[in-house]
């Protein structure tokens, strides 16, 4: 059975991929609100990894180790590399080049999180 | 091609580096007896697409170049492992990234490389669509030949 924080940051992380969806359908860059909403599942993908070490310190272990840690490991790593395409935006070497495209990077990190999320249930079970 | 998109497809290899590097790690550092072959070959794509990754962050010419090589080398691996594990599927002990030409990676290793044509090396605009009109010879070829005046 799936826990509830992490059916909470699939289910969020689904909604941020069809909110980009909707903003890079109309052509329009992500706005501030994308970028709020992706630190809180940041935020939130940071917590469940840290819930998760705690529960390896106890008795209960997911059957395959190697591979149920790689997922949770993955699913802190998967946002931020996605930001890092965004750092000419951001440093100021691509001003004003914001498109409808990073709409669309922001919707693929968010579907990835969505299918690390899912493999994440399957191995810990 | 706008900085959106070449932002948006660092984005997509990152991820693929990512899953292809993830799991290649994590199947060398505790099965790599099992299937070595294809758990390297999964290492070496997870490394392209680093690299790809990595060069189309890059301006400078010297990293475009490096950008073409390196798609170049991606698409000729996910075909010759591709064509492989189909012609071949008993040379594989277990499935790598470019099995069946990129099939659990949703065929993004098949289609990116071809996506951009400036990492796939051609120009963007096909030759034969470049209407005649625009042809302006050189100012020796159009000139009307001399007629016998000159003589």
């Amino acid at each position: 059975m799936i826990d509830g924080l992490l059916l909470t940051l699939g289910v969020y992380a689904g909604a941020l991929a069809a909110y980009s969806v909707g903003y890079a359908v109309r052509g329009r860059a992500p706005t501030a609100r994308h970028a709020a909403a992706a630190l809180v599942l940041q935020a939130g993908l940071v917590l469940h990894a840290l819930e998760r070490l705690v529960t390896l310190s106890g008795s209960a272990r997911p059957p395959d180790l190697a591979v149920a840690v790689g997922y949770v490991v993955a699913s802190v790593l998967v946002l931020p590399l996605v930001a890092g395409s965004f750092a000419p935006l951001l440093d100021g070497r691509a001003p004003g080049t914001a498109s409808a495209w990073d709409a669309v990077a922001l919707a693929i990190a968010s579907a990835a999180t969505v299918v690390v999320v899912a493999r994440i249930d399957a191995t810990w079970q | 091609m706008t900085a959106g998109s070449v932002r948006a497809l660092a984005a997509t290899y990152s991820l693929l580096a990512l899953a292809g590097g993830g799991r290649s790690l994590t199947q060398i550092t505790t099965r790599l007896s099992e299937a070595a072959l294809a758990y390297g070959l999964s290492a070496v794509a997870a490394a392209t697409y680093l690299l790809i990754a990595v060069a189309l962050r890059q301006p400078s010419r010297r990293w475009r170049e490096i950008l073409v090589v390196a798609c170049s080398a991606e698409l000729a691996g996910v075909l010759a492992v591709g064509s492989a594990t189909l012609l071949r599927p008993h040379a594989f002990a277990d499935q790598t990234v470019w099995s069946h030409y990129g099939e659990g990676y949703a065929y993004l290793p098949l289609v990116l490389p071809r996506a951009h044509p400036r990492l796939a090396g051609v120009p963007s605009q096909p030759l034969a669509s470049v209407p005649l009109t625009r042809y302006s010879p050189p100012a020796t070829l159009a000139r009307p030949p001399q007629t016998g005046a000159n003589r």
